[in-house]
């Protein structure tokens, strides 16, 4: 059991990925070929693949499969099929302790609305993360609070701070492990237009600093026409259709 | 570059203080509980080795014909009313018997502000005759049996505030309000013993015999005694007769004469076996309050599930983030077992204190009313199985919201 990552792989390469959901109880496919259908499909991705510290925009209209795909990246979500390989190890194939422990290492989750944990202060949140991949670095942790400018807001609980001080320790938190990708859901959502630019350029510099891909979802126009690579999830699964 | 507190604690201590009221309050219940169980143990525990250990030196009480345990409690616990008197002879006869190495005659009926006053010989207080079973003075002298002298026990010096050369009026029978005209003058106050004597004061047998208003019908007839006339033997009586004896084989034959053969008197003996028989006889009461202790501490436990349970909801989305964050379903697991666990920890730690308050009160009641010293501080093994069982009850009800957060779907539950 290879326990680090190679290090010329890809941060993220995906597969040949499905995943659907059951239709709900009581409501039955008409035909065979329904079964089939793509109805209950709701990710079909032929190939995805981000360099290491490589930039991706992920863009899609509502239910389109952007959460769901970021959640089988993470290895919370078991999929139906395919590889997830963060940083050169397959996902699927590990058991739930190693793909928990792997996701501590490798993956940095920036959520919708940040998601800090109350009861704990910055600092304790952004050491979460290391704590359960076995190995806290309090330095690293301070460092990277100092680096997004809360060096004097380490034991601040997360209310006790603005909407953009809390999106930034998200951001710290995302890279405390030092992770080969970070994977960012509509994260300057709760902020207005300055903020999300300041808070955009924040993570992308912070993410190159740091050697970390990027995967952002967004529905915002002015955040994606900032990305050199784009993607439509909605366009993506189409085309796959269309080839099957 | 990990230090210590980077572990599942900082999960348990961080959820602990953020639901702070609801720990505390589960906490206070469980304290409640554990202390109660605790106390109960040992209240009867300490009680039963008071007045079944080291009540009393003497081996065997002496007295008329009835029960073996209003005797003991009457005599050496100087509770309950004596269950009669027997003949100045048999005192006598029973000093002067070889298997008796001592005899302590007692007469009752008489008290002061509620302590009783009774009656005895001299030599109760002389070490040199008696070894054991003396009552040392610690201040003044032992009386003269042929004044109107009094020594009293150690609780009664300080709280009826008689000290050497305080005078006092004894009144008549064990509750009553007239006093007799007969003075007293204290000379002697005893030593602390942590046993009823404390709470008695001593006269000389005789003062009883010439108490204005006594009777004595040790002969079948009234005789009314004064302070001129010496009293003939054949009027005195005694209500029990305490007894050091030779050995313990010479108690077994005059248990057997006494009780078995001539049956005209009763004979205590040991006198441990008589009180065992009253807890013995109370066991199912003790059974049914420790029952009620038990289910007071299930339902300290239940309070903690309910706690715990409750607030599941909630929390599920914590939960979902941490195991995005990395954490595996073993570390919610142990975190939540570990949260219950503490919980009813702090109880434990609560529960001494209330064990402490439980044993306090407890002692100074049983101190000022039977006489008997029992003591918080006194070691017990329910003092170490409670607070354990206690914690080992709030692990396994942590189980149940422990297995919730072990479940807890990742993707569904991410806010």
């Amino acid at each position: 059991m290879a326990s680090a990552s190679t290090p010329t792989a890809d941060a993220l390469s995906v597969r040949d990925l499905r995943k659907s959901y059951a239709l709900p109880r009581g409501q039955k496919h008409e035909t065979a070929a329904d079964t089939q259908a793509s109805a209950s499909v709701i990710l079909d991705i032929p190939q995805l693949r981000l360099a290491r510290a490589e930039e991706l925009a992920l863009s899609g209209p509502s239910g389109s499969g952007k959460t769901t795909l970021l959640h089988a990246i993470a290895g919370i979500l078991p999929v139906d099929s395919g590889v997830i390989e963060l940083a050169g190890r397959d996902m699927t194939r590990m058991g739930e302790a190693q793909r928990d422990r792997w996701r501590a290492r490798h993956l940095g989750y920036v959520f919708q609305n940040f998601q800090l944990l109350e009861g704990f202060s910055a600092l304790e949140n952004v050491c979460l993360p290391m704590m359960f991949a076995g190995s806290v670095d309090e330095s690293r942790a301070r460092s990277l609070l100092d680096r997004v400018g809360l060096q004097s807001r380490l034991h601040h609980r997360p209310r006790q701070l603005s909407v953009g001080q809390r999106q930034r320790v998200a951001l710290a938190r995302a890279l405390a492990s030092k992770p080969a990708l970070v994977i960012a859901d509509e994260p300057t959502g709760s902020l207005d237009r300055e903020q999300a630019r300041a808070a955009l350029a924040l993570l992308r510099d912070t993410c190159r600093e740091n050697g970390c891909a990027l995967l952002l979802v967004s529905h915002d126009q002015d955040i994606l026409g900032a990305f050199d690579r784009r993607l439509d999830l909605d366009a993506l699964q189409r085309q796959s259709k269309q080839r099957s | 570059m990990t230090s210590l507190r980077w572990n599942v604690f900082l999960l348990v201590r961080r959820s602990l203080a953020r639901h702070r009221l609801s720990t505390m309050v589960t906490a206070i219940s469980l304290a409640l509980a554990s202390g109660l169980v605790m106390a109960l143990f040992a209240l009867q525990g300490q009680s039963r080795t008071a007045f079944t250990g080291n009540a009393s030196p003497f081996d065997a009480v002496l007295g008329a014909r009835g029960s073996q345990l209003q005797l003991v409690l009457n005599s050496v616990f100087h509770l309950e009313t004596s269950p009669g008197n027997l003949p100045w002879s048999r005192y006598t006869q029973i000093a002067a018997d070889a298997r008796v190495r001592t005899a302590i005659p007692l007469a009752v009926g008489d008290h002061y502000r509620g302590f009783r006053v009774v009656g005895t010989r001299a030599q109760l207080f002389d070490r040199g005759q008696i070894e054991a079973c003396a009552l040392d003075v610690a201040a003044g002298r032992a009386f003269d049996e042929d004044l109107r002298e009094a020594v009293v026990g150690s609780q009664v010096a300080r709280r009826a505030g008689l000290t050497v050369g305080s005078s006092f009026q004894p009144s008549h029978g064990l509750s009553g309000d007239h006093e007799h005209d007969e003075d007293y003058l204290v000379v002697g106050v005893l030593a602390p013993t942590g046993t009823a004597a404390d709470r008695v004061i001593w006269i000389p047998i005789d003062g009883v015999f010439r108490m204005g208003g006594h009777v004595l019908r040790g002969a079948g007839e009234e005789y009314h005694a004064d302070h001129e006339h010496e009293i003939p033997g054949e009027h005195k009586e005694v209500s029990a007769v305490l007894l050091k004896l030779a050995s313990m084989e010479a108690g077994v034959a005059l248990d057997r004469e006494i009780n078995r053969q001539a049956q005209e008197a009763t004979l205590a003996f040991p006198i441990a076996r008589s009180v065992a028989e009253l807890f013995d006889k109370l066991g199912w009461m003790v059974r049914v309050l420790e029952l009620a202790a038990y289910l007071t501490l299930l339902v300290g436990a239940g309070g903690v599930l309910a706690s715990l349970y409750n607030t599941l909801a909630t929390r599920r989305p914590d939960f979902a983030i941490e195991r995005a964050l990395g954490a595996r379903r073993s570390t919610l697991f142990s975190s939540l077992v570990l949260e219950s666990a503490t919980i009813a920890a702090l109880g434990a730690v609560f529960g001494w204190l209330v064990y402490a308050l439980i044993l306090g009160v407890a002692a100074g009641l049983l101190r000022e009313r039977v006489g008997v010293v029992v003591s918080p501080l006194a070691w017990h093994p329910v003092l170490l199985w409670a607070p354990l069982g206690t914690v080992l009850l709030g692990a396994v009800v942590g189980l149940i919201p422990a297995i919730g957060a072990y479940r807890t779907n990742v993707a569904e539950n991410l806010p």
